[in-house]
């Protein structure tokens, strides 16, 4: 039976990968997911249930109405599935006074959303989306790899600033902080406020210091006030301001575009997604 | 000068230049054996095989030979995994980061990757390298690169096995880095809840004063 109320665990953190194919598309790729890996079905202790199963997210997100249409004709590009598994853990228990072992089963699942320019976003605690890769690589035979992107802050923050021939949707309302890993590899944060840390010699000074490696702040997406971190290998959102408002649907459907409009931001000018 | 020395030391270690040299040791020993009475002839064969093997041995003695580190891309691979080049491959699947680095000398390459194991090895390597049939080819000077090499079994068909995965030279012949496959049927579990929040960090764990939503 569907659901009819979409509903999601956990946080809005999304960890960014390029999905690499070898001498396939982005459509054969696609389907080398859904044709090796299972539907994901119930299973039991002897058979533990594994596989994928569809997001309609946008559907739900349709019938929330609370999202632009713009935003919903753009997750229709999107693919989005669950990888989810079971687990069954033993332990003793007590029945009538007579001790035995049951098997305790719990379930697992990593939320993936993939675009056709080659993003993957994993939404799901590292443990999680590391088998989540793992078996999806697995299953690809060697045909697929997942590499993490390596976000160059200093690069987002320039390119918000600058005028740019792609029209983008993001602007910077202000920075709450900002961490960065010092030269000498001991992590510091320097605190921030307002809209002066995208001035150039903020930037540079934190660069003279080391690498940053984490942006907090407060952005515009749209008409849409979010709360966000920036951190080089993934984008986390917060359930204040705007977002606290929506419901899951539109929630993970802003969260989505919003991490993939940093991105887009991010790689903007270098012809292509910025991995090094 | 240099280079060219280390060029010509390059030829004399190829395979072709080996087997030359081991023809020639050969009918040495045959004109040896034949000709008792040939002074000049045996003599002169002897020099030539005695140089010719000489030459080889200085040869792959002090011409440098391609380098190879790897690592591990997993939370569970660690420094005893690392000082023992034993890689645990979980649910059939291991993903390893490895780094060549080319002496000058050598201005192409193939490096062959040489498997005994029920895997199936999948390479990624960077544009101008190319790969087929686990050997790496390279016809560029190129002093350094990275490649990602996927390693791939059928989890039912593996078990608790251990197998070699060795690295050649085949211009050189010679073996330049090994490492140790250790497939296993379980994936170890991890507790998130009894983490401290240092250990969280490293997990890349989300801690709840982040609050996202």
């Amino acid at each position: 039976m569907k659901e009819d109320r979409f509903e999601y665990s956990g946080h809005l953190v999304f960890s960014i990968f390029n999905l690499r194919l070898k001498n396939k598309d982005f459509s054969d790729g696609i389907s080398i997911i859904f044709n090796e890996l299972p539907e994901y079905e119930e299973g039991n202790p002897d058979n533990p249930g594994e596989g994928y199963l569809e997001l309609e997210i946008r559907e739900f997100a349709e019938k929330e109405e609370k999202l632009p249409h713009w935003m919903l004709d753009e997750i229709d590009n999107w693919i989005n599935i669950q990888y989810k598994w079971e687990s069954y853990e033993v332990q003793e228990a007590f029945i009538e006074g007579d001790q035995f072992e049951v098997k305790i089963p719990s379930t697992n699942s990593v939320d993936i959303f993939f675009h056709p320019s080659g993003y993957a976003l994993f939404r799901g605690t590292q443990s999680a989306i590391h088998r989540a890769t793992s078996r999806i690589e697995q299953a690809a035979a060697g045909e697929m790899m997942l590499d993490k992107v390596n976000l160059n802050i200093p690069k987002l923050i320039k390119n918000i600033n600058s005028e740019s021939d792609r029209e983008h949707k993001l602007t910077f309302e202000g920075a709450t902080n900002a961490s960065f890993r010092a030269l000498d590899a001991y992590t510091d944060q320097i605190s921030l406020s307002g809209s002066d840390v995208l001035s150039d010699s903020i930037v540079g000074e934190a660069q003279n210091k080391g690498q940053i490696i984490q942006l907090n702040g407060i952005f515009n997406f749209d008409e849409y006030s979010v709360t966000s971190g920036v951190e080089q290998d993934k984008i986390y959102l917060k359930s204040s301001r705007d977002l606290r408002d929506l419901p899951s649907a539109s929630r993970i459907v802003l969260s989505i575009l919003f991490t993939f409009e940093v991105l887009e931001i991010q790689s903007d000018s270098s012809g292509g997604k910025n991995n090094d | 000068m240099t280079r060219r020395i280390e060029k010509i030391a390059s030829r004399i270690q190829s395979p072709r230049i080996s087997g030359v040299t081991l023809v020639i040791t050969i009918l040495s020993a045959a004109v040896f054996l034949i000709f008792p009475t040939q002074y000049v002839l045996r003599s002169a064969f002897v020099i030539l095989s005695v140089f010719s093997l000489f030459t080889i041995l200085i040869a792959r003695k002090f011409l440098p030979e391609i380098k190879m580190s790897s690592l591990q891309e997993s939370q569970f691979f660690d420094i005893e995994n690392y000082h023992n080049q034993v890689y645990p491959v979980y649910l059939g699947h291991a993903k390893i980061e490895a780094y060549a680095e080319i002496p000058n000398w050598m201005t192409e390459f193939e490096i062959e990757m040489e498997l005994d194991g029920p895997f199936k090895i999948s390479e990624w390597t960077p544009s101008h390298i190319s790969s087929s049939d686990n050997t790496l080819i390279c016809k560029n000077d190129i002093d350094d690169f990275k490649f990602t090499i996927q390693i791939i079994g059928e989890e039912d068909e593996l078990g608790d096995t251990t197998c070699n995965l060795i690295f050649n030279n085949n211009k050189t012949g010679n073996e330049i880095h090994a490492i140790k496959l250790n497939s296993k049927s379980e994936l170890p579990t991890i507790d998130e809840d009894k983490l401290t929040e240092e250990e969280k960090n490293e997990w890349g764990i989300t801690s709840p004063d982040q609050q996202p939503g």
